[in-house]
């Protein structure tokens, strides 16, 4: 378990979360006592297998939702709600169907106070980034699954957040798309130096994309782990990539 | 050329779905008109289409049918309006409002079952005779399927569209205009649909007892002088104009909701 520290982006104390049950029912525990820390510019992919608490852990980041114990900083300043500085982008079909690809990210650029004749064109600029210029006024139900990835990866980024919280989003797309977006996705963080926090299942996923990885265990109780990826073991067939993904594979898989 | 020869093959396959239409409608006019012309109907009961086309063509030459449905329409278009103004943002705002849905719930489930007519002695107590009754009945009868679709649609708002507007730090207002309605609009327009049909049916059943004009009070007026052709006529023509009111409904759904997959309708 790694311990925070002070003067970082975010920082995780202690934090469990208990879904609230209908009466009568026993309160399920979803997390409990997660501790980490992020500092500027870091990407920290969180690692586990599914119903681990994962996506719960970025919501609660997000604001979306409250721990039930320990607490959350970010910038110092507890968190109690979602705020543009964190901007989470979820699995999939979270595009505003009603709205074209251009609108979608007008409308984060306008949540931030963006208006006037700059509007159009950066949203334009959004879109060209992520090589969807030509699909500009495309309803995403005219878009496929990974350009309505990327639409959704544009308009977060055009929210201009601290924190970016990805929550699996390459997850519904078929293997090769996957691959084609991680890698555009990993060369556009990397320039723009965001933070981020990537939930996964995917071991090469998180190693490829992050700096540090938190694997998450299977049932709440036991203890969560921070590890270190080495920069020389980015490549799939590094050593050190196989020694890391071998080593994440036995922690997953321990019961 | 691939494009080209799906699109004739879809002009195709529609040219043949409408004249399959207009052949079974051909086919069950045939069979009535024989049925009529070889005695097994009784002409009283049920006259020969052939007769009802001359009424009607009577009917329409003389102007006399175009203002009883002018009538009936003003009165279901405006009570329909006053109903689009007072249910919409009330299911708006109870879509959104859990604890005044709660509230306002057991009301609304027991005034909900009442049949439009049902209001008709009241109507007429409240509003006297005249168009007054016949606009509170048709406002009635669309106030419920679009107070509890707007409702609906609110309630249905994908939690996950909401997170992303909250999450990209968006306002209220912004929630509400940008995510919300038009998230709720395909609900709202389904009540609307509805609504009208509902609103359409119950002016006639509200002219037959309250009106001195109107396709209702038409149809009661010749039932008593026993014109059944002129009946058949009259309920002929309120068909026909639902079907109208029906899909100009269809038309504003797919130009306002054109983001959603085409639909097929009736």
């Amino acid at each position: 378990m790694a311990g925070a520290t002070e003067n970082h982006l975010i920082e995780v104390h202690g934090v469990g979360l208990n879904y609230s049950p209908r009466l009568g029912q026993t309160p399920r525990l979803a997390l409990e006592d997660v501790t980490f820390s992020l500092q500027a510019g870091e990407v920290l992919a969180v690692l586990g297998r599914s119903g681990c608490g994962k996506t719960s852990l970025l919501s609660l980041v997000a604001g979306l939702l409250l721990p039930t114990r320990g607490k959350i900083l970010f910038e110092g300043t507890p968190i109690r709600e979602p705020s543009r500085s964190r901007v989470m982008m979820f699995q999939s079909h979270d595009l505003f169907p009603w709205k074209t690809a251009v609108e979608n990210i007008e409308f984060a650029l306008r949540a931030r106070g963006v208006s006037g004749s700059t509007l159009r064109a950066d949203a334009l600029g959004w879109l060209a980034r992520v090589g969807l210029a030509q699909q500009a006024h495309d309803l995403p139900r005219q878009l496929s699954g990974g350009m309505q990835q990327r639409v959704a990866l544009a308009r977060a980024l055009a929210a201009d957040p601290k924190l970016l919280l990805l929550d699996e989003p390459f997850a519904a797309l078929d293997p090769f798309t996957r691959e084609a977006i991680r890698l555009e996705f990993a060369s556009i963080i990397r320039e723009l130096r965001k933070t981020v926090i990537l939930v996964t299942h995917q071991i090469e996923e998180a190693i490829t994309l992050s700096d540090r990885i938190l694997v998450l265990p299977s049932a709440p109780g036991r203890a969560v782990q921070l590890l270190s990826v080495p920069v020389t073991g980015r490549e799939y067939d590094a050593p050190d990539f196989l020694a890391l993904k071998r080593r994440l594979h036995d922690i997953i898989m321990q019961k | 050329m691939a494009l080209v020869r799906v699109l004739r093959e879809k002009a195709v396959n529609r040219t043949f779905s409408v004249l399959r239409r207009i052949a079974l409608f051909v086919l069950l006019l045939t069979v009535w008109q024989l049925s009529s012309r070889l005695g097994l109907l009784n002409p009283i009961v049920l006259p020969a289409p052939s007769k009802v086309a001359a009424a009607l063509w009577q009917l329409a030459a003389s102007g006399e049918l175009l203002a009883h449905a002018a009538a009936s329409l003003q009165r279901v278009l405006l009570g329909f309006f006053i109903s689009v103004a007072l249910a919409i943002p009330l299911g708006l705002l109870l879509g959104t409002n859990r604890a005044l849905r709660h509230g306002l719930g057991p009301v609304l489930a027991l005034l909900r079952p009442i049949p439009p007519i049902a209001w008709v002695p009241l109507a007429i107590l409240w509003f006297g005779l005249g168009n007054g009754p016949s606009y509170f009945v048709t406002m009635i009868a669309s106030f419920f399927p679009l107070l509890l679709n707007t409702m609906a649609g609110v309630e249905n708002v994908d939690p996950r569209h909401l997170n992303v507007a909250r999450s990209l730090g968006a306002s209220r207002r912004m929630i509400f205009l940008e995510v919300v309605l038009p998230s709720a609009a395909p609900f709202i327009l389904s009540g609307m649909r509805v609504g009208l049909t509902v609103s359409w049916m119950s002016v006639v059943a509200a002219e037959m007892v309250s009106a001195n004009r109107g396709l209702g009070y038409f149809i009661e007026s010749k039932q008593e002088m026993v014109q059944m052709e002129m009946v058949i006529g009259g309920m002929f023509t309120i068909g026909l104009i639902g079907i109208i009111l029906d899909q100009l409904l269809v038309t504003l759904n797919r130009r306002w909701v054109r983001w959603q997959a085409p639909q097929k309708t009736i």
